[in-house]
């Protein structure tokens, strides 16, 4: 776990890149969870494999910083409209990650959906938006507008 | 005067500080508990803070603003505490006042309360401040240039887009580079529009590392650190505003200015304990947190009248200020039921005996401020600049050799996270607490 001293500010530095003839070497700020571990990972140039990761205080991390490289994945929180509803608006989230490359695919469909009031916490609001598998659902309970 | 209804503890603020700071009582066996609410929906500002990452501590898994405020709630309605617990919502304090005690152990409080159609007096052996805090405005950092319509906090724009469907603007930039601004600058990019440039004077960014990275990072968000605001253009909606980079000595580099048009400007530029009725009632405040002083036991300089969450001190993370919450609660809790406190603990004549916790080098505030008794006290502490590799000592106050009683040590600090550390105080000393790089 020695570093050499010509590759520590890699660890001080988040998100710096340094190109080496064999393979390249990173540091990746870690978004499991606030302690922001500042990651080293090697990736070797010709088969592009994780050769080695660094500082990661758990094992999440680890497990991060590999998807992070090879398939990077996230949660989309959004919001919808609410027709009838006591407020405009519920929140949303993707009930799992998805592939980063889908969220704006994600936000599309969440940005033509609305839905009917009452609304409760967890109920789902879109099967697969976009095509991309996963479910949308809802985070705030919004209730039904009184007819005066 | 005693004929009003009288509570054990009454919380003002029905936000993460004020549900958790019930449960606390409820669990340390107030009798009655009233919480006080502005809005009408119990969960402060977590309701529309829609964005995922809270609860990772509390609950081991990420929630949603909402999500994380329902569970909170589920706790009150747990039915050994849910017959205690009061909550009046569509209710603002409009005055706090400290009744002067007739004997001891009959100390309390009167709260004027006001909501649609009624104004009324609750009375409270014990109060427990949980009023948040509000974001400073482009006033409060003298933003040079025009007035015009289009300049928001980020709060202020996060409440419009995620509660109320108000779309604020096309192209944003956002002055100040805390969470709150973080997390917007994705959320407008997410919603369409377009995120010009996140700004911040200071040469580190002001939120947490995992947000950069998530909010900005993942959009290509330019990120300008050590950059200045030279003015803001426009008459009627804002047109641009005009950046600089800072020198060396903080002073604006005019000739490197550079024009960014836009036509709105978000400020995330921190923000300030909701302070007022903790200054009414005579709590003394301290300078640098903006919150009151208080004891180990979260109890302010006014007797019975405790502090938690963001109204104490401005937290980095929710779970956080429930778990110092919920001790508030207990304390107030405490204080009601059985109330020769401390200061009444001792025989007539006798002193009560307060030290301080002295704030050392490289940090920027300590809490609590003082102690009262031996016991497990949460220090909790943000430092001035970040640092790799940093050290935090508790040592006595006098100089000598052994003045250290614990250290702890951290490979990565910033100014954005708050420390956090319980100390096992055995001996009544002042203390000093101070941080050093290694």
């Amino acid at each position: 776990m020695n570093l050499s001293d010509q590759d520590k500010h890699i660890i001080e530095e988040p998100n710096c890149i340094v190109e080496k003839p064999t393979c390249v070497v990173k540091s990746l700020t870690c978004i499991v969870c606030p302690k922001s571990c500042v990651l080293r990972v090697e990736k070797n140039k010709t088969t592009r494999t994780i050769t080695a990761i660094q500082n990661a205080k758990c094992q999440r991390g680890t497990v991060w910083v590999t998807q992070e490289l090879l398939h990077p994945v996230r949660s989309v929180c959004s919001s919808v409209l609410v027709e009838n509803g006591t407020e405009p608006l519920t929140g949303v989230r993707t009930n799992q990650p998805i592939p980063r490359d889908d969220v704006f695919t994600v936000m599309e469909a969440i940005k033509s959906c609305r839905v009917y009031a009452p609304v409760a916490m967890g109920d789902t609001v879109i099967e697969n938006p976009g095509g991309v598998p996963c479910k949308v659902i809802a985070t705030r309970a919004v209730g039904r507008k009184e007819r005066k | 005067m005693n004929n009003e209804p009288k509570f054990d503890v009454a919380i003002i603020g029905a936000g993460p500080a004020g549900l958790a700071a019930a449960a606390g009582a409820a669990k340390a066996s107030a009798g009655s508990i009233v919480i006080i609410e502005r809005n009408y929906r119990p969960g402060g500002i977590l309701n529309q803070c829609i964005h995922d990452g809270f609860g990772l501590h509390r609950y081991n898994e990420s929630l949603t603003g909402p999500e994380y405020a329902a569970r909170e709630y589920d706790i009150l309605q747990n039915k050994e505490i849910a017959n205690k617990i009061t909550l009046l919502s569509g209710t603002f304090v409009q005055d706090l006042v400290a009744e002067v005690a007739e004997a001891p152990g009959n100390q309390g409080f009167s709260l004027t309360v006001m909501s649609s159609g009624s104004i009324k007096v609750i009375r409270a052996a014990s109060v427990v401040l949980a009023m948040g805090c509000r974001e400073r405005t482009a006033g409060a950092i003298s933003l040079p240039g025009t007035r015009p319509a289009g300049i928001f906090t980020a709060g202020t724009v996060q409440r419009l887009m995620n509660m109320q469907n108000i779309s604020v603007g096309k192209r944003a930039v956002i002055i100040g580079s805390g969470d709150i601004g973080l997390i917007m600058a994705r959320r407008l990019t997410l919603e369409g529009a377009e995120v010009a440039a996140v700004t911040d004077i200071q040469p580190y960014p002001g939120g947490l590392d995992r947000n950069v990275r998530q909010c900005l990072h993942d959009f290509n968000i330019p990120l300008l650190l050590s950059t200045g605001i030279v003015k803001v253009h426009g008459k009627k909606r804002v047109e641009g505003v005009t950046a600089a980079p800072l020198d060396t000595h903080g002073k604006l580099r005019l000739l490197s200015s550079t024009y960014i048009p836009c036509d709105t400007i978000m400020l995330s530029v921190g923000l300030i304990p909701e302070h007022e009725l903790a200054r009414s009632v005579g709590a003394l405040l301290d300078t640098s947190t903006q919150g009151p002083i208080v004891d180990q036991h979260l109890m302010t300089t006014v007797p019975g009248l405790f502090a938690c969450g963001n109204v104490l001190q401005v937290h980095d993370l929710v779970d956080f200020v429930s778990k110092e919450a919920e001790y508030a609660g207990s304390c107030a809790a405490k204080t009601a039921i059985a109330p020769p406190r401390p200061t009444h603990r001792l025989s007539a004549g006798e002193a009560q005996v307060i030290l301080p916790i002295k704030v050392g080098s490289n940090l920027r505030y300590v809490l609590p401020h003082t102690i009262l008794e031996p016991g497990r006290i949460t220090l909790s502490m943000r430092v001035t600049a970040p640092e790799v590799n940093f050290r935090v000592h508790v040592a006595r106050l006098e100089k000598g050799a052994d003045r250290i009683l614990l250290t702890k040590t951290f490979s990565r600090v910033s100014p954005s996270e708050m420390l956090r550390f319980t100390f096992n105080c055995d001996k009544m000393e002042p203390l000093e607490v101070y941080g050093e790089s290694f």
